[in-house]
């Protein structure tokens, strides 16, 4: 008890009300915020047209691409390939200190393709989740494996661990892969030391509790809920906040009437026990697959005069949602694309209207395509300009449902799609800064391609990012004029950071192309069937007489 | 009849029509979400839509799957017939290879495989019960069969018990007590002692643990305090027999 308490004391010291990060990368989304905002800003919107890259890594590992955040700590980067291998970097010069290959223990199910979005790190372990839906720790100065335990048999359940862990107190939370097969989804959380389970949370209650009856039947069985990526943490009111993703099967929603709890939701749970505490459901009985999945941003910020304390998350379908993370009381909702007819609106309460389904047998145009009007690259918010910067997606599909009887661990879409350009023009995407609460949009940079990378923020007034062709660049945080880019050779799918080492500000960048949804443009653009896979780190900083 | 049809329209390398057999397979199982598009189109996976593919590779891929991928085995998935069509599909859409890959005409097929034999009602709920997720915590967890399960405890299959109690009541071999200084004492399973490292599953509670320990750290003693029964508190004795009746039809099917 005497252990938790100080770890609390810790932890409100260290984190105090403020989203940014320093010399370190800690975690997966900057800080327990997921603001991916850094107050390093020593590379500023004057300079950044000097940037030069000084060292780059390859991990060899190109299959899927490399769609990690790296982790830096103390000097150390740390970083996980698609097929689980894992890399500590000296993050200065970029030489490799240790390297890691896990080996599965038995036959992969790659259901969703290979792909680890980041590790874990905290005093003396590094955390990874699998594709075999193991979690192994290994040891931080080594890596060593010194633990590794079966979530679930991943050839059963058709199931897997893509998502960075997240680390709170003394335990590593993971998530879960699904939502597109015949599973039920959870969180789980392991003690750091021994591997032993700490708890789990059903996403899709059991019988006997408060929201089965929300399922259909035995739909509850198989209903999907995955914990995709990794969520939020606030130290003060002890919540983890966890996106869940969408009902299965995704387009056909006749054998399981209700609302479907807690799919499309923000589950607010006790971090010590795992029990839930407030949840906040965005989507009743989804048929589009627009998952709850993405990055939980924690912002105290006033809403109509009054300080709250909001959580901000884009939904896969492009609308982003803020409730107030005390109590999941639902306070906005708004559009980050220009081109959707899956509803008409939100309403003040948070209702959907005009709600467009997909129909059995009957097919139909419906916006944004199932690749959504954001993918899982996440947006950052800067407190310097008190913007949130992410991008849209601007592309629709034609889809139609088909009853389907689910077969555990097996695909469970329930309908078939085509992705289509929307109505009048090319299909393309935008990174936009916005005003978090309102939505009101204050400059657009348009892309080609639909942009899959994270968008990095700093305190030099710059927002980075990467684009399929390769290029990462830089933007003015208050205007979006792109001030710098530099290309890399290969797409980027995964989330740049920056840090300090030596005195200098590095920026650190993954490039290599992958992912199911780079695999889809194909349909759209039949040239990016052609785009090179690669697995490489570009790390970049100011000329060293610069500094 | 309806095969020699299909036959003749395909051999004119017309694609199938789109509410074909195969076509229809491919739509739920191949083109599902985020792997091969729709008819064949783009997707994650390869494309396969007006590529080069001779039918005994596509035959081939689709039954075993491609180890170390995501590419599924299908032969266990799908019947035999289903696999059949679906492959006549892939080659009705892709390009014909050199000398022209044919779908199979009706002489060429396999025999029609013998319906599988019944199963028993015990043994099907047998197997549901071992294998029963909404459990958390089943026999799945620590023992494999039939290609499911995690592999810590031994193989059932060839160690039948003979009743429910003595389900209960398994003498625990091989559990030994592991002492740390900074931990204390558990039970655990040692897999491995070698090169100055102690390789074993923590028994503490389900799931088991396997941790990778310094030798020097750990003390081991024979015997421990953990039960069998502690583990499966939520199986019934009418549920334990039906595994009984599972695991011995495994071994005599």
């Amino acid at each position: 008890m005497r252990l938790a308490l100080l770890a609390i004391a810790a932890a409100a010291c260290a984190f105090p009300q403020d989203g940014a990060t320093g010399t370190d990368w800690p975690h997966y989304g900057g800080t327990y915020r997921a603001w991916r905002y850094s107050s390093l800003s020593q590379i500023d919107a004057s300079n950044v047209g000097r940037l030069v890259p000084v060292w780059a890594f390859q991990t060899g590992d190109s299959e899927g691409g490399l769609q990690a955040t790296p982790i830096v700590m103390d000097g150390v980067a740390y970083v996980s390939t698609s097929h689980n291998w894992a890399y500590a970097i000296d993050a200065a010069s970029g030489k490799q200190l240790w390297q890691y290959r896990y080996e599965p223990g038995g036959e992969l199910t790659t259901a969703y393709g290979p792909a680890n979005r980041g590790v874990a790190v905290d005093a003396d372990h590094v955390f990874m989740g699998t594709l075999d839906n193991y979690v192994v720790a290994l040891d931080r100065k080594t890596g060593r494996e010194t633990w590794r335990v079966n979530v679930e048999d991943a050839r059963q359940c058709g199931c897997n661990i893509t998502g960075a862990p997240l680390v709170v107190k003394d335990m590593v939370i993971v998530g879960v892969t699904g939502g597109d097969s015949a599973h039920r989804g959870y969180l789980t959380a392991y003690d750091v030391n021994t591997g032993r389970q700490r708890w789990r949370f059903w996403t899709i209650p059991g019988p006997g509790e408060p929201g089965h009856e929300t399922w259909e039947g035995d739909s509850w069985k198989y209903g999907g809920g995955a914990t995709w990526m990794t969520g939020s943490y606030d130290p003060e009111l002890n919540l983890v906040y966890w996106p869940v993703g969408n009902p299965a099967a995704d387009f056909y929603g006749g054998d399981r009437k209700g609302i479907n709890l807690y799919t499309d939701s923000i589950v607010a749970l006790n971090a010590d026990t795992g029990k839930l505490v407030w949840y906040h459901q965005q989507i009743e009985h989804d048929v589009w697959d627009f998952d709850t999945a993405y990055e939980c941003v924690l912002l105290d910020l006033p809403v109509k005069g009054r300080q709250r304390k909001l959580l901000l998350n884009v939904n896969k379908s492009g609308h982003t949602f803020v409730v107030d993370r005390t109590d999941g009381e639902f306070l906005g909702a708004w559009p980050a694309i220009n081109h959707f007819n899956w509803i008409e609106g939100i309403s003040d309460d948070g209702e959907l209207l005009g709600r467009n389904e997909p129909e059995v047998g009957n097919p139909k145009t419906i916006c944004p395509s199932i690749v959504g009007g954001r993918s899982w690259n996440h947006g950052a918010f800067s407190p310097r300009t008190g913007w949130f910067y992410t991008v849209g997606l601007e592309w629709c599909q034609e889809v139609v449902a088909e009853a389907e009887e689910p077969r555990e661990g097996e695909p469970f879409f329930g309908g078939s799609f085509t992705l289509r350009h929307p109505p009048g023009e090319e299909a393309h995407s935008h990174l936009d800064a916005y005003d978090p609460v309102t939505g009101e949009k204050k400059w657009s940079h348009r892309g080609k391609y639909p942009l899959l990378a994270s968008v990095l923020a700093t305190a030099g007034d710059l927002v980075f990012t990467g684009d399929p062709a390769g290029s990462f660049f830089a933007l003015d945080a208050k205007t979006g004029e792109k001030l710098w880019s530099f290309p890399t050779g290969s797409g980027h799918r995964g989330s740049a950071v920056t840090y300090e080492a030596d005195g200098r500000q590095y920026i650190l960048t993954p490039s290599g192309w992958g992912s199911a949804v780079a695999g889809l443009m194909g349909q759209l653009w039949p040239e990016a069937e052609l785009f090179p896979n690669g697995s490489t780190l570009f790390a970049f900083a100011l000329p060293e007489e610069e500094r | 009849m309806i095969w020699l049809l299909l036959a003749l329209l395909t051999q004119a390398n017309l694609p199938l029509e789109d509410r074909s057999p195969g076509a229809r397979v491919f739509a739920r199982s191949c083109a599902v979400g985020y792997c091969h598009g729709t008819a064949g189109s783009t997707g994650r996976a390869p494309r396969i839509r007006g590529r080069r593919f001779e039918r005994d590779y596509l035959l081939r891929v689709t039954r075993d799957g491609i180890a170390g991928t995501a590419m599924l085995s299908w032969k266990d998935r799908l019947s035999e017939t289903e696999i059949e069509a679906v492959v006549d599909y892939m080659v009705s859409i892709s390009k014909p290879a050199e000398g022209g890959a044919r779908p199979a005409t009706p002489e060429s097929r396999p025999a029609t495989t013998q319906p599988p034999k019944p199963v028993p009602l015990d043994v099907s709920r047998g197997k549901v019960a071992f294998f029963d997720a909404t459990r958390g915590t089943r026999c799945g967890t620590c023992h494999a069969l039939e290609g499911w399960g995690v592999p810590v405890g031994p193989n059932l299959a060839s160690a039948v018990p003979g009743s429910a109690v003595e389900i209960r009541e398994l003498p625990t071999i091989g559990v030994q007590t592991a002492r740390l200084d900074d931990e204390g004492e558990f039970p655990a399973l040692v897999v491995e002692q070698a090169g100055g490292w102690v390789r074993l599953y923590d028994l503490s509670m389900p799931p088991p643990v396997l941790r990778t320990l310094p030798a020097a750290q750990v003390e081991l003693q024979p015997g421990s305090s953990w039960t069998h029964a502690a583990v499966i508190p939520g199986y019934s004795d009418w549920e334990l027999t039906d595994i009984i009746a599972y695991l011995r039809w495994l071994g005599n099917p």
